[in-house]
């Protein structure tokens, strides 16, 4: 017995310290990439202007951070027109994710009809059917926002599915006991209990969300970065390109922080 | 109070299997009993358990409470399963008063469980999550749940099993004073054979598969002086012989 209880004790010594030793790694883990990445700038800054390529071929990144520093004013006009379209799409991804899934959940047989479907159609490429979309909604916000619904829908219907489906049976079970009604089990057990992947699924579809209004905004549009993206590419300005490239690299950072920051509040506990 | 009868209960996961865990199991409970079941791990004793409280319904036989057949899930149990099943983002309070939540109650269910939370060990905890309690503090937390839930029959699956010797004691102290006040016919699974000495009016015991009631005692002295205790030793030894002897 005694024995027992101080290996046990010896080993839980040694679980602490591993995962202690795995914090201090993730305090500094954001070093290699960076310096992986800035290495990369680097040779690319150095390969440009040693072979002296020019710009409309290949912008070193300098020229690229400049042009973004020069282009500011326009790029956060086009932002703010991506951004808007983005977030209603993935605030109406995230209702219509959320509704279908507490169906697919509820009725075994509308999951069984929906969810094949689903999969399947995850392998046709948004982009292709993009051009639909101006063809039946025109060239407002309607088609891009649809856009965004495709990338971002499936993601978190899926997660979120799944989060509910993997609840304890029996803690559906305790709570149905104590009376609760369908509707109850989803607001007290159910949908608390799957929040976690609801967020996973979340912060996947908050990424890609700004590609979707991009693709959108390529096809047709008279604003957005995707629109200014061709634009500036029609004029060979590279540079600029890659500065809008760069915008839209980090509104799908900054839509990623967002929900993480939101699911971190709202996880909490 | 409320009588419980089950008749011929044959239950089995897998029909396929040779033997099902029980077959033609009978079982009555008194209004306001208190009927413990012993048994070795994995005779049936949850599975009994979880058929009461509606969670396993492909059952033959009949269940019936206070004269009525009921089948599946009813607000005749409160079950307190063998894991403590809180909900995670839900503080102590709020969990202990999830019967008054779900049934538009919940100040008064507040009110109840607040009053309780000193007995059951937990006061200064009522805001605290379940994951920052101990393994035995989160048992009694589900038991103040299950006590507060006004049902005919209680089923309790193991309440103490994650407490130490003297709070296991006092928790039982508890249960013996309150059990006027509950008023309602209890069925204790348990392990400990003192704890079903000292709880119950009955005490069955479960082996074999499929699965039978080897035994019945009926247990004496309930205290937890030592001379009560040693008094208990000769019944504590029939039960243990039961349960040890042939199957299994
Ligand atoms: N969901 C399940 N599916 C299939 N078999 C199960 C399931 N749950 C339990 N069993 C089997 O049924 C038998 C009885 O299990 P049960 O949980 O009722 O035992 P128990 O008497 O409560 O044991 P313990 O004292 O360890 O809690 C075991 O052999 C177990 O393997
Ligand atoms: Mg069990």
């Amino acid at each position: 017995m005694k024995r027992e209880s101080v290996q046990a004790k010896t080993k839980r010594t040694d679980i602490l310290g591993e995962s202690r030793a795995k914090d201090a790694r993730g305090r500094f883990a954001i070093i290699p990439p960076v310096a992986v990445f800035t290495g990369a700038l680097v040779v690319w800054e150095i390969v440009v202007r040693l072979r002296d390529i020019p710009k409309y071929v290949l912008p070193a990144p300098a020229a690229v951070f400049a042009a973004f520093a020069e282009d500011a004013p326009a790029l956060a006009h086009h932002s703010a027109v991506t951004l808007g379209e983005t977030v209603v799409g993935l605030l109406i991804s995230v209702a219509v994710a959320m509704i279908t899934a507490v169906l697919m959940d509820a009725f075994a047989k509308f999951r069984e009809a929906v969810y094949p479907l689903l999969v399947v159609s995850q392998t046709i490429p948004v982009i292709v059917l993009a051009p639909l979309f101006i063809i039946y909604l025109g060239f407002g916000a309607a088609p891009k926002i649809l856009t965004v619904v495709l990338m971002c829908y499936f993601p978190i219907a899926v997660n979120f599915l799944d989060g509910m489906r993997r609840t304890d049976i029996g803690l559906v079970n305790l709570v149905r006991s104590f009376g609760a009604k369908p509707l109850q089990i989803y607001a007290t057990v159910k949908i608390p209990m799957a929040l976690p992947s609801f967020f996973s699924g979340l912060r996947i579809a908050a990424t890609y969300s700004i590609m979707g209004a991009v693709v959108g905004e390529w096809l047709s549009s008279d604003s957005g970065l995707g629109y200014y993206m061709l634009r500036v590419k029609n004029g060979y300005q590279l540079d600029r390109v890659f500065a809008t490239i760069l915008a839209i690299i980090l509104l799908s950072l900054l839509m990623n922080g967002i929900v993480r920051l939101l699911s971190s509040i709202i996880l909490k506990q | 109070m409320t009588d419980l009868k089950i008749e011929n209960l044959t239950f089995a996961y897998d029909e396929r299997s040779e033997a099902p865990i029980f077959e033609r199991l009978n079982l009555t409970a008194a209004p306001g009993e208190f009927l413990s079941i012993l048994g070795p791990s994995g005779c049936g004793k949850s599975t009994l358990l979880n058929i009461l409280s509606g969670a396993l319904t492909s059952y033959d036989g009949r269940i019936a409470v206070g004269g009525e057949t009921t089948r599946g899930i009813s607000s005749h149990f409160a079950c307190m399963p063998q894991d403590d099943l809180l909900i995670p983002r839900r503080n102590i309070l709020d969990n202990a008063c999830l019967y008054g939540t779900l049934h538009g109650k919940k100040k008064e269910y507040r009110a109840m469980a607040m009053k309780n939370m000193e007995l059951f060990g937990l006061s200064g905890y009522e805001r605290a999550y379940p994951s920052q309690l101990s393994g035995g503090m989160r048992q009694r937390a589900a038991f103040l749940r299950t006590a507060l839930c006004p049902a005919d029959i209680m089923l309790l699956d193991e309440p103490f099993g994650a407490l130490d010797v003297i709070t296991r004691g006092d928790m039982q102290d508890w249960l013996l004073s309150v059990r006027g006040e509950l008023n309602r016919t209890t069925i204790l699974v348990t392990h400990d054979i003192d704890e079903a000495i000292r709880l119950s009016d009955r005490i069955l015991a479960m082996k074999g598969r499929p699965a039978i009631f080897a035994g019945e005692f009926i247990p004496g002295p309930k205290g937890r002086q030592r001379e009560e205790r040693l008094a208990r030793a000769p019944l504590w030894e029939k039960i243990y012989a039961c349960l040890q002897s042939e199957t299994r």
